[in-house]
């Protein structure tokens, strides 16, 4: 070994050249590969349009409908009267504004406490392994599971939150949690933030692994305390991945069934009524196809947005 | 300012793993110390356990007469130069260098001043408001250098803060760092794993290999009488040449086989401390060797072929093999082994061959026969199992 | 033959055996049966019935699929506008059925149920008839009364309540001896709606208004169903009621509280579900049923309906045979099996001696048994939002029957 010589050999831009005949080609391309490369597309090209556009088309085309579902001869086209008639619906504007309230809620709080829970669990402190497979635990379970779970801890009579809290003397009377308009949604709201806090948790967890050292040492060094790093070193660092969290979490809320399905059914007098639910008594208890699917488009569209969003975010990041 | 000593420092990973042993050094105010070694040697270990960011195993890291082992990282009032400059992606360069500042709540006005002045001392004030994504890797080194110099801190520490740029501009930055030294007059300790840049930078070079220290002086010394033949094969361009020999005193003359040849030093007491026969090793600097064409006769000469000449302006160097094949020269792994310490055993090169310094307009011709001379005032001997030099230690 | 043609040709043969093997071997006729009933008591009705059916048609199978009920409307649907329908399948007895009946995918039972069938009760027959014609056989029948525990209501030396104010005062007694009232799960909203087709037996003496009001030819602001609401109310505000109903789900948490005696009534309970409380109960305590009362004077009458019916699809290419199936439900040796277990068939019976307490009163509340059913979506679904609304005490009877008022004319 020569110590410290390290010539680098003159680029005569040979590397340049290559590149700029490869370019070139892109326009020549054989037929060959063009076949190639189209039938390399077709699968996803082709689950794409089956599995999404197609379904998503008709969707909307049935939105511009009154159908009752039984018999395709028997649609009637009625333009955009379906939309109109939800925004004149009042319990439509209730299942609409429990959806975002709903949907802000969670992400909010799945953010904040899986956040909380993977900077918990990066400490590598003794237990945190066993926590960190604990917490993602409720992840694995049917969102009817949870529900059923919660179903049972918030029963009024007989239920471990009332016994509880009989138990520390905070009430005498028996709160009917899910009964009651007040706590229903609350409690839904708590609900899907047990069972998805691991969730956020493990995404990042993953994503404090590719905070650099580095920085938090210049930190360190800088004199920066635990917030400052914080704010200043891994927030930052989790920009991204709290982009894509925050994305998940919106679509996620935004289409929530099951749970609110299991504990409350949207009731007590649509006090947790949520778009989807909603959606599903339209279509398949009352028989309205139409209006069953304007409300799926409004939530495809509701997803579109915070995606566009997202991504307007993302762009002076 | 401070200064800081390390008094019998060690670092231990898991069980048994030892990276750094027992170093002891002393770093005065106001110094320029250059830690340099192989990659892996434990420098930049030392480096962490002086600013606080590596907890130390035993011993005590010392900065102006306080034993600083319990003491936080950003209670210790250290500087710190990362190797991948470790600047906050979401500020500007402005915010970057005066992030420190601002933890310490100075006054905003305050603040803005001394940004400004070190941007001017660094001649990054028109980069201010750029993020580090648009700068480039020796714009990044700057600022990254301005947010360790805007603190007045007791030392700075740069790890490797050349290493991720070209070579043009590692010499360029190595120049304004002596400038900037100088002017601020601060205590610094620079790691770096080339020589060239410990040699050109520090006042003061610790040599560092496997995590043991081999020899801490002034880059001369280190050059002229390094303390065994660990630092003696790392400083230097091209490395110091090694062969085996045998040496037999006789009064003032110590004479030393090489092969089929002899060397004999006159007075060598004056120079080494020897006082047996047998094995040892011979170096000799690239820079030193003579040599000549075949038909010029030169005393002591080897004969040797030119395999390879290594084409460099002003100066070319020129790599030949001993006709004599009984000179055992030693290969790049063996000195790897003596970095551990001591070797017990040595390969050796295929072919003895040796590498030599000449001036470019005096080359010799490739696949000649040529004659080479190794002067014997210019030899340095060490212990053939130890590595250690038999030079006396002379002072430059 | 080389090894390429034999790849290519060898898969297809097998492919082309294994597509015409099962169409030769079901060369005869199959009947493709869907119903949701999976488990319980109605398997062996079906079974028994398929039996017969099968050895008096050699050659013809008949195939059952299941299908939960949770997910039966959406494939029956599906199945429907494919064109593609089952021969014979179960329609649930609910608001949707309208809908259904109306679709034009039903075959009209009439000339069907004409011949080769029981005398089915005018009722039942009304409760599956619209625009004049029957779109269903009904083939049994329930009943919804309110179970009590007879120990407790001995215990407190209390008797069967007779109207609303007797009600009330048992539930006072019950309150007093630290017991919940009648245990009610609204949370599936249809159990809340039957308290108020429960009062509406009451407020609406000659029985015709629901239907005349299901068909346009009344509003729903009529004063009988505002009061049959303000009854519901009144109870509700008098305490008959087990608290936080609206939290409970019709035969979970809220039949809880009734097995585990913490409430001394249940309701609603029809012969759907008294097997399933027998086992609860586990004799821990004795239990029987009484119809819901309703104001001074009135002959308890409790509410019914329809417990399983079935529909053959219009213009059905094997709706002869389908009908031949139908009849093993129904005949002689059909009624046997229903009644053997406790099932009441949709046809006067004479009810054997050997029966249960339990099964002749269910099968005498049936004979008078009154509808529970609106067919128009949108009025049930106000009726149910505004039970629960009262018992969160959010509305009046006047607002819950403006609310269906205005969802009819929406």
């Amino acid at each position: 070994m020569k110590k410290g010589m390290i010539i680098s050999k003159p680029d005569f831009g040979t590397n340049r050249s290559s590149g700029d005949k490869k370019l070139g080609g892109r326009f020549k391309r054989p037929p060959k590969t063009l076949l190639v490369s189209i039938s390399l597309m077709a699968p996803a090209v082709s689950i794409f349009l089956g599995f999404i556009s197609i379904p998503v088309l008709a969707v909307l085309v049935t939105s511009l409908t009154k159908w009752t579902g039984f018999d395709v001869r028997n649609l009637d086209w009625i333009g955009l009267n379906n939309y109109i008639d939800l925004f004149n619906d009042k319990i439509f504007i209730r299942a609409f504004s429990h959806t975002i309230v709903f949907t802000l809620a969670t992400t909010l709080l799945l953010n904040a406490v899986g956040l909380g829970l993977a900077l918990l669990v990066n400490t590598k402190a003794f237990g945190t392994n066993f926590l960190k497979a604990v917490l993602f635990l409720p992840v694995l379970l049917s969102p009817v599971i949870v529900g059923l779970m919660w179903s049972g801890l918030l029963r009024g009579v007989g239920g471990g939150l009332n016994i509880f809290l009989e138990f520390m003397n905070i009430i005498d009377q028996p709160i009917f949690w899910l009964g009651n308009p007040k706590y229903a949604l609350f409690a839904i709201i708590m609900a899907t933030v047990w069972q998805f806090a691991g969730y956020n948790m493990l995404l990042y967890y993953a994503g404090l692994q590719s905070v650099p050292n580095s920085l938090l040492e210049a930190a360190e060094l800088d004199r920066a305390n635990g917030w400052n790093k914080f704010r200043h070193v891994i927030l930052p660092a989790l920009y991204h991945v709290m982009s894509v969290v925050f994305l998940l979490n919106i679509i996620g809320g935004l289409r929530i069934f099951d749970i609110v399905y299991v504990m409350t059914r949207g009731g007590p007098n649509r006090s947790t009524e949520v778009l989807a639910t909603y959606m599903y008594e339209q279509g398949f208890q009352l028989n309205a196809m139409g209006v069953a699917s304007a409300i799926a488009v409004i939530m495809i569209l509701l997803a579109v947005f915070a995606s566009v969003i997202r991504l307007r975010l993302l762009r002076h990041v | 300012m401070g200064s800081i000593v390390l008094n019998n420092l060690g670092k231990v990973y898991g069980e048994d793993t030892v990276a750094v042993h027992n170093v002891n050094l002393e770093i005065k105010d106001g110094e320029f110390v250059v830690f340099v070694g192989p990659s892996g040697c434990g420098k930049s270990t030392i480096l962490r356990m002086i600013a606080g960011l590596e907890h130390i195993s035993f011993g005590e890291v010392i900065i102006n007469d306080e034993v600083m082992n319990n003491v936080p990282a950003r209670d210790r009032d250290i500087a710190m130069v990362f190797q991948n400059y470790a600047l906050y992606p979401q500020m500007t360069a402005r915010q970057n260098i005066g992030f420190a500042l601002e933890m310490r709540k100075l006054p905003r006005e305050e603040i803005e001043k001394r940004v400004l002045e070190t941007a001017s001392t660094l001649n990054i004030s028109e980069l201010l408001d750029r993020k580090p994504k648009e700068l480039s890797g020796g714009q990044r080194q700057r600022v990254a250098m301005g947010r360790a110099i805007i603190r007045n801190a007791e030392a700075y520490l740069l790890d490797e803060p050349l290493s991720n740029l070209d070579a043009k501009l590692r010499s360029q930055l190595r120049e304004e760092l002596s400038k900037l030294h100088a002017r601020l007059g601060v205590t610094m300790i620079h790691v770096t794993h080339d020589q060239i840049e410990a040699m050109t930078l520090g006042q003061r070079v610790a040599v560092f290999s496997v995590g043991h220290l081999f020899q801490y002086d002034t880059p001369e010394t280190l050059y002229k009488s390094p303390n065994s033949i660990f630092v003696a094969g790392f400083i230097g361009s091209p490395t110091m040449n090694f062969f085996e020999a045998v040496s037999t005193r006789k009064a003032s003359e110590l004479s030393i086989s090489v092969g089929k040849r002899k060397i004999g030093i006159q007075n060598y007491q004056e120079r080494f401390n020897i006082n047996q026969d047998g094995k040892l090793l011979v170096g000799i600097r690239p820079e030193h060797i003579n040599w000549g064409n075949h038909s010029l006769e030169l005393e002591d000469g080897f004969l040797a072929n030119v395999e390879f000449i290594e084409n460099l302006e002003p100066e070319s160097y020129v790599t030949a093999i001993f006709d004599d094949k009984e000179i055992k020269t030693l290969s790049s792994d063996d000195l790897e082994k003596f970095s551990k310490g001591t070797s017990e055993t040595f390969s050796g090169t295929k072919d003895p061959v040796i590498t030599f310094r000449v001036s470019s307009e005096n080359l010799p011709q490739k696949n000649s026969s040529i004659l080479i001379s190794l002067p014997p005032e210019k030899l340095y001997l060490f212990n053939a199992n130890t590595g250690q030099s038999y030079g006396k230690e002379i002072k430059w | 033959m080389n090894r390429k043609t034999r790849f290519v040709i060898v898969p297809f043969v097998l492919a082309a055996i294994s597509f015409l093997l099962p169409q030769l071997a079901l060369a005869d006729s199959k009947l493709e049966y869907w119903t949701w009933n999976n488990e319980g008591d109605y398997v062996k009705v079906d079974d028994s019935a398929i039996a017969r059916f099968e050895a008096a048609n050699p050659g013809v199978k008949v195939e059952v699929t299941y299908v939960s009920y949770g997910d039966y409307m959406t494939k029956l649907k599906a199945a429907l506008a494919a064109n593609e329908p089952p021969d014979i399948f179960q329609v649930p007895w609910n608001s949707g059925f309208k809908d259904l009946a109306m679709s034009g995918k039903l075959e009209p039972m009439g000339s069907i149920l004409s011949e080769g069938f029981p005398d089915i009760n005018k009722s039942a027959l009304s409760f599956v008839s619209l625009d004049g014609k029957a779109w269903a056989l009904p083939l049994d029948l329930n009943t919804l009364q309110i179970a009590y525990n007879k120990n407790t209501f001995e215990e407190l030396n209390l008797s069967v309540p007779k109207t609303n104010s007797d009600l009330i005062a048992t539930a006072k007694s019950l309150k007093d001896a630290d017991y919940f009232g009648i245990a009610l799960g609204t949370k599936d909203k249809w159990a809340g709606g039957d308290t108020w087709f429960a009062q509406l037996v009451y407020t609406d003496p000659t029985g015709m208004k629901l239907a005349e009001a299901d068909s346009g030819a009344l509003g729903w602001d009529d004063k009988v169903f505002s009061e049959a609401a303000s009854q519901v109310i009144n109870l509700i505000e008098n305490g008959v009621f087990a608290p936080g109903a609206n939290s409970m789900g019709a035969f979970n948490e809220s039949l809880d509280l009734f097995v585990s005696g913490k409430a001394a009534m249940f309701y609603p309970v029809g012969n759907f579900i008294s097997g399933g409380i027998d086992a609860k109960v586990a004799g821990e305590f004795e239990w029987s049923l009484f119809p819901f009362p309703g104001g001074s004077g009135d002959e308890p009458t409790a509410t019914g309906g329809i417990a399983r019916m079935f529909s053959l699809p219009a213009g059905g290419d094997q709706n002869g045979l389908a009908a031949d199936f139908l009849r093993m439900l129904t005949d002689k040796q059909g009624e046997e099996v229903l009644v053997k277990y406790n099932f009441i068939p949709s046809w006067p019976i004479n009810v054997p001696a050997s029966a249960s307490d339990l099964y002749g009163n269910f099968t005498s509340a049936q004979l008078n048994a009154r509808s529970r059913t609106i067919y128009t979506p949108p009025v049930y679904a106000a009726l149910l939002d505004g039970i629960q609304a009262a018992f969160n005490g959010s509305t009046t009877g006047e607002q819950l029957a403006g609310s269906m008022d205005a969802a009819a004319n929406n």
